[in-house]
């Protein structure tokens, strides 16, 4: 039986630091493509060696999409090389690279952003969410960010060199909860938040829900800030389209108003989106363990 | 506002909104392992004290807060 802690999120780009200093370096003189042919030589060892990752992707085209055999070999095989080519997009972005973007809902945005009042935006570990914090910005509010804190110093240091341009503040997760003081009091001063929505931690509390046909654990605090601060939230989701461009979908989330339980409504409301792009993308959901394990 | 104010206010929102079981509500019970507050009961306990005694809770003022007595004390000391 696998391990919990496999099972887990381990939040760390793979890479040594010197490596991907190397990369930001490389990017500055060489375009994305070039980049990708190197990172496509890199997929087969991961699904090889990392055969928790290769299991977990696997099963989502086999199980949880119900394509074939081959194919889910195939699309297995191109969501790590998706994976590959937006880390080098990440980084490319660091290097002082541009993407093309085009919006879906962007109104939604705007809205809320024009209103009095703080507002939440959800994202998941599909496609790379990280370019919305460039261009999905804000003049009138504070972005607050929600970050994993142990991740690489070459990522971080990328984050903040980006961030420092635009009106976000990044908010690390840390083990003595006060990252949710921080995070409350930025949603009751009307500014923004955005967290993932898709990744449990030990220990903290969830909420299973059905997804993709089978019950799987989403965790219960972005919803329990929402309700508890009484904010709108929307979900965010930017998809890779092409080599140079990617697509942001921003969809307002609508509670069932009859349901008692206002976190999970909200929960219930977030999945069928979360679903549709996953329907849509499949290849670029980057969540490499066991999502649907209890 | 006075002392049993204060823990009156407290018991209350403790034991209707974080359903906390009345019998482990004493002076000395530890916020965390006696009464079972967790990191989303904390984003609960802020808004409830800003809406129930007026003023913002800041993470740096919250380290030393471990018992039930803390916490009023705390308040106490935020709103005296």
């Amino acid at each position: 039986m696998e391990s919990e802690g496999k099972r887990l999120w381990q939040g760390r780009t793979d890479g040594s630091p010197l490596m991907l200093r190397m990369l930001v370096r490389l990017l500055k003189h060489v375009g994305v493509r070039a980049v990708y042919p190197v990172a496509a030589c890199f997929v087969p060892f991961y699904m090889i060696f990392n055969r928790s990752g290769y299991r977990a992707s696997y099963g989502l085209f086999r199980s949880r999409l119900g394509m074939g055999a081959w194919k889910s070999f195939r699309m297995c095989w191109l969501n790590h090389y998706r994976f590959a080519q937006v880390i080098v997009d990440r980084f490319a972005m660091y290097a002082g690279r541009r993407f093309d973007v085009e919006m879906d809902g962007y109104e939604e945005f705007v809205r809320l952003n024009e209103a009095d009042g703080g507002f939440m935006m959800l994202n998941s570990h599909v496609g790379s969410f990280e370019l919305a914090g460039y261009t999905l910005t804000s003049d009138r509010k504070r972005i607050n960010a929600l970050v994993f804190g142990g991740e690489n110093d070459s990522v971080m240091h990328g984050r903040e060199g980006m961030f420092s341009r635009t009106n976000v503040r990044m908010i690390p997760i840390s083990s003595d909860m006060s990252y949710l003081f921080v995070l409350s009091g930025a949603l009751a001063s009307g500014e923004i938040v955005t967290m993932s929505a898709d990744r449990c931690f030990p220990g903290s509390r969830t909420l299973r829900l059905n997804f993709l046909g089978k019950e799987a654990s989403f965790p219960q605090g972005p919803f329990a800030l929402a309700v508890s601060r009484e904010v709108p939230l929307l979900a965010v989701f930017v998809i890779k389209i092409s080599a140079k461009a990617y697509k942001v979908f921003v969809r307002r989330l609508q509670p069932d108003c009859r349901c008692p339980d206002p976190q999970r409504s909200l929960a219930e409301a977030f999945v069928p989106v979360l679903e549709d792009i996953v329907r849509r993308y499949p290849e670029q959901w980057f969540n490499f363990y066991d999502f649907w394990k209890n | 506002m006075n002392r049993e104010e204060i823990e009156s206010k407290v018991r209350t929102f403790l034991i209707e909104d974080l359903e906390v079981d009345e019998d482990v509500i004493v002076p000395d019970a530890r916020l965390k392992e006696d009464l079972g507050i967790d990191s989303l009961d904390f984003v609960d306990i802020v808004v409830i004290v800003e809406k129930n005694f007026g003023f913002k809770i800041k993470p740096e003022e919250m380290s030393g807060v471990k018992t039930l007595k803390d916490f009023c004390d705390y308040i106490g000391r935020k709103t005296c």
